[in-house]
């Protein structure tokens, strides 16, 4: 078959295979390609190996149609995924008033600039550019890791403590969100040193560890909301078109560009850190360009990070999805590059093209029957995919984690403080004191 | 209507709507417009304080678990890439001396190799650890035996490196080693380690410009030897002026061949002393393979207590019982007594398959040495190295046989997954991704041996060549509709006659 041909075909069936995915609430699609991955490795044990043509662009595929549509639950059914949290408040307003449609559909337009700037500016400069960079950058990660640690904890802002009269009352009433958030950022940060040096997870599937983690904090506790919540779903317009402008797309390129190109380079920074740190930089007040740049950085992050590990010369690892990808396979010549632009720009062309469809698919959803009904599933599939990669080691991780998890979603605090699991002991690690603290914590 | 209202907002729960000013607030108790406090079903209080009940708790009690935990021990050749990020221990021999790559004069990293008997893999220490181990002289040298904990990492080349996180998780254990005399020195030394002495006929320093090493010719009674090393080493040589013509010296050195001659590379410059002018520091005569053992004290077993947990002792006794591991990483376990007094004696599968005649038998006399150590309340004797345990009484050897061989035309696709022994004669081997596949053919036909480096480590197939008659057993596997046998350890080719033999 020619190469070519297998490519293009390998991208469509995982574009194909990420609509499911995506619009399955909470299911993330690391989930999925690290079970993917264990079937390769299940595979190759039996002497099948399947050529980098196919597996590659079916990742591509699955990451870049994943990063988009999962817009639609985000939007429409809540906030699965940290890096989206910041599409929830604007993007509930719009499902309120019933334009749930629209709010998707500006955040997948996000999305798909977010595709033009990864193949055509990032694509062609990044082998000359981010090499030097990264190079200039190396000695100085450490300590820019703590000024992003500090900046998350010092921008979380009093949800209580305006009204009544001084004292102990209303001191507590504005610490109570605050204390919520650094009470999470540190307990996560205390579970990210266990899994990290001693986890209960076996160690045949290590490369997992962090992942049952990952489910409790950001996946569980958004199902078990949804299923106990009361809030119903207003009647959605289905709008023809769309109230933004070319220059609307391009502020929100660039504020996206920036928060996710920062994630996906930055070691442990995720999409929404680095959306948080570009909502700032920028300054961006219009609701339009908020919801379209979180599109754009999701994207640029996820996919950026995956693409970074196919740059020649430029030899890092970001993300989850390369991380599980440099055990299958290690890039090394601009073959694979091209090969990995070419999936990203096709994904990213059929995944948007499968937006509008799938957006009323999911509206006709909620509107026909109880919506909790999806979140029930999607509890019933991640526990499900958590205990038969990670066995009762993961479940049990996946547990504490979800009572951490909880802690910012209950007390009104940001659920990014959850990701202290790997900002808090790689950073001490890249400082150079980590091992210390295992060793004092008697981990190691 | 109120204006505020958003569309379909009369259908929300008023637990989410303000009661004072009649705006969504959400999750919120507070409202944050008019402040008035809103009411909550008692569901959400209820789980508010359960989570960080079950956070905090659940927390603590995976800290309790994780701090007494063991860190699992694995063999080598288990290691799969799943195994990325894994915390793990290995036991196993220095295979290659301690390399330190230095940076602004500071330790930036330090890389050694060790082989568990199933494979061989490359360990890693950075920075601080790495200069920790430098400052405290305890650097593996080639033949060591050494316990080392960290974490794997495992890439889709086929390479897989340990990070040594602590320097307390690298355990050197070693012996005295005798002085080898350089005339003794061959080829059937090479790859190992040895402590000559000699005196200095010759010098060469490097060019200041030059990257050569620095070379000096060495004679003892027996033979003559060349010792090399490399300039950061000779920078940390604090007698240099004893570097000259008719000085003794002694050293630690690792045998190995450049252009056919044989070299005797110094590691590091603790490892060389002038008798003449004794350093503070002795050479240590650490052990090599094979090497005679004897650096625990003799002691009665009765008289080994909790408190001696950590130091190397010799007991000897007789076997009373023997018991197989439990658990699949769990040591296997010699009961032997002296007296009325009787101690567990443990070791794992790395031990157990090199102690051949040395294989314990109930009711056997027996001399063990090892690190006394205490686990679950009970004391007990670990064991690292074969050459640990020695059966003093005279019983025939017990050495794994392989089953009958069959004809190579006989091994079918029916057979998958089952193991069995064929007899024939090696082809030209050709190198693959994480190993070697060597053509072995009989009267009947021709299979391929695939020889996988973590099964079937580079020293041990450097034994076999093309022409060589073996004995192999392996598993029968299927690659690309073609059958292959792959060998599960080393000892499963025997040679049977070597290439060019008659």
């Amino acid at each position: 078959m020619n190469v070519a041909l297998m490519v293009l075909a390998a991208t469509l069936v995982g574009t194909a295979l990420s609509c499911v995915i995506s619009i399955l609430p909470a299911l993330h699609a690391y989930n999925v390609l690290g079970a993917f991955v264990m079937g390769m490795f299940a595979l190759t044990a039996r002497g099948i190996e399947l050529a980098p043509e196919v597996y590659l662009p079916f990742m591509v595929g699955m990451i870049v149609g994943w990063s988009m549509l999962n817009t639609i639950p985000s939007i429409l059914l809540g906030a699965p995924d940290e890096s989206a949290m910041f599409t929830v408040l604007p993007g509930q307003k719009y499902l309120m008033f019933g334009r749930g449609y629209e709010g998707t559909m500006i955040t997948g337009v996000g999305g798909l600039a977010g595709v033009y700037f990864l193949v055509f500016v990032v694509g062609p400069f990044a082998p000359k550019v981010l090499p030097p960079v990264q190079e200039v950058m190396r000695p100085h990660m450490h300590w820019i890791l703590w000024v992003i640690i500090t900046f998350i904890l010092m921008t979380e802002w009093p949800k209580g403590g305006n009204w009544g009269p001084a004292g102990w009352r209303k001191f507590f009433d504005a610490w109570r969100s605050l204390g919520a958030g650094l009470l999470t950022f540190f307990l996560s940060g205390f579970l990210g040193f266990i899994l990290l040096y001693r986890s209960p997870v076996s160690v045949d599937v290590a490369f997992q560890n962090i992942m049952p983690a990952f489910v409790g904090l950001f996946a569980v506790p958004w199902c078990l909301l949804n299923i106990i919540s009361g809030t119903s779903v207003p009647k959605q317009h289905i709008s023809e078109s769309l109230d933004i402008d070319g220059d609307l797309i391009l502020r929100s390129v660039g504020a996206g560009g920036l928060g996710g190109g920062f994630a996906a380079f930055f070691p442990v920074v995720t999409g929404g850190v680095g959306g948080l740190l570009a909502g700032h930089a920028t300054a961006q007040r219009d609701e339009r360009v908020f919801i379209m740049s979180q599109g754009v950085s999701k994207l640029v992050y996820y996919v950026g990070a995956f693409m970074f590990l196919f740059v020649p010369g430029l030899g890092i690892t970001r993300g989850g999805a390369a991380w599980m990808m440099r055990q299958l396979y290690m890039p090394r010549t601009y073959y694979d590059y091209y090969m990995v632009l070419a999936s990203i720009a096709i994904a990213g062309s059929v995944a948007f093209l499968l937006m509008p469809p799938l957006t009323r698919l999911t509206i006709w959803f909620i509107e026909k029957t109880n919506y909790r009904n999806a979140s029930v599933v999607a509890l019933a599939i991640v526990l499900a995919i958590v205990y038969v990669m990670t066995g009762w080691g993961g479940m049990l991780v996946m547990i504490v984690a979800t009572g951490i998890g909880l802690i910012p979603v209950l007390f009104a605090s940001r659920r990014l403080n959850c990701l202290g699991i790997l900002l808090l002991p790689i950073a001490c690690n890249m400082s150079g004191f980590g091992q210390d603290i295992a060793a004092w914590l008697g981990l190691i | 209507m109120n204006d505020t209202l958003l569309p379909g907002q009369e259908d929300q729960p008023k637990e989410t709507i303000c009661s004072s000013c009649g705006r969504f607030v959400g999750a919120l108790t507070r409202c944050p417009y008019c402040g008035a406090r809103v009411t909550k079903r008692l569901s959400v209080r209820f789980f508010r304080y359960a989570a960080l009940l079950l956070g905090t708790v659940g927390l603590a009690l995976l800290y309790m678990m994780a701090r007494t935990q063991q860190i699992p021990r694995i063999k080598i050749s288990d290691i799969k890439p799943t195994m990325n990020f894994a915390y793990v221990q290995i036991a196993g021999t220095v295979s290659g001396d301690a390399r330190a790559f230095k940076e602004a004069g500071r330790i930036r990293s330090l890389r050694f190799m060790v082989d568990d008997g199933t494979g061989e893999i490359t360990v890693n220490a950075y920075r601080s650890q790495a200069q920790a181990l430098a400052d405290e002289g305890r650097l593996p040298r080639l033949g060591d035996q050494v316990e080392v904990a960290g974490s794997l990492s495992v890439t889709a080349d086929g390479d897989v490196v340990m990070r040594l996180q602590v320097p307390e998780q690298l355990v050197i254990a070693s012996a005295e080693m005798e002085i080898t005399p350089l005339g003794e020195i061959g080829a059937d030394k090479v790859g190992t380690s040895v402590v000559v002495e000699g005196t200095i006929v010759d010098v060469n320093a490097p060019g200041p410009t030059s990257r050569a090493p620095w070379n000096m010719i060495v004679q003892d009674d027996s033979g003559r030897g060349q010792i090399t090393f490399w300039k950061d080493v000779h920078e940390e040589i604090p007698d240099k002026l004893m570097l000259a013509k008719g000085n003794k010296l002694r050293a630690r050195v690792s045998i190995m061949t450049y252009r056919d001659a044989i070299q005797l590379s110094l590691a590091n410059a603790a490892d060389l002393e002038f008798p003449d002018r004794p350093s503070k520091a002795p050479v240590s005569r650490t052990a090599g393979p094979g090497a005679a053992s004897g650096r625990g004290e003799e002691i009665e077993v009765g008289d080994i207590t909790a408190e001696m947990q950590g130091r190397a002792v010799r007991i000897t006794g007789r076997v009373k019982e023997i018991n197989p591991p439990t658990l699949p990483k769990a040591p296997h376990e010699v009961v032997v007594e002296q007296g009325e007094h009787s101690i567990a004696v443990v070791y794992w599968d790395t031990v157990v398959r090199n102690l051949r005649e040395n294989t314990p038998i109930v009711g056997a006399q027996i001399s063990v040495e090892g690190t006394v150590g205490v686990y679950e309340g009970k004391l007990q004797l670990k064991v690292n190295h074969s050459r640990q345990v020695k059966l003093l009484d005279a019983v025939p050897g017990r050495v794994e046989e392989p089953g009958a061989p069959i004809q190579v035309s006989a091994i079918t696709k029916a057979m998958l997954k089952q193991t069995c022994t064929v007899r024939g004669k090696l082809g030209e081997p050709r190198s693959i991704r994480g190993g070697v596949i060597f053509p072995l053919t009989d009267d009947s036909g021709e299979i391929q041996v695939v020889l996988w480096d973590r099964r079937v480590p580079g020293a041990e197939r450097d034994r076999l060549a093309a022409g060589a008659v073996v004995l192999v057993s392996g598993e029968v596997d299927e690659y690309r509709g073609a059958l292959q046998l792959v060998p599960a350890k080393p000892q499963h080719i025997r040679v049977e006659k070597e290439a060019g033999a008659k």
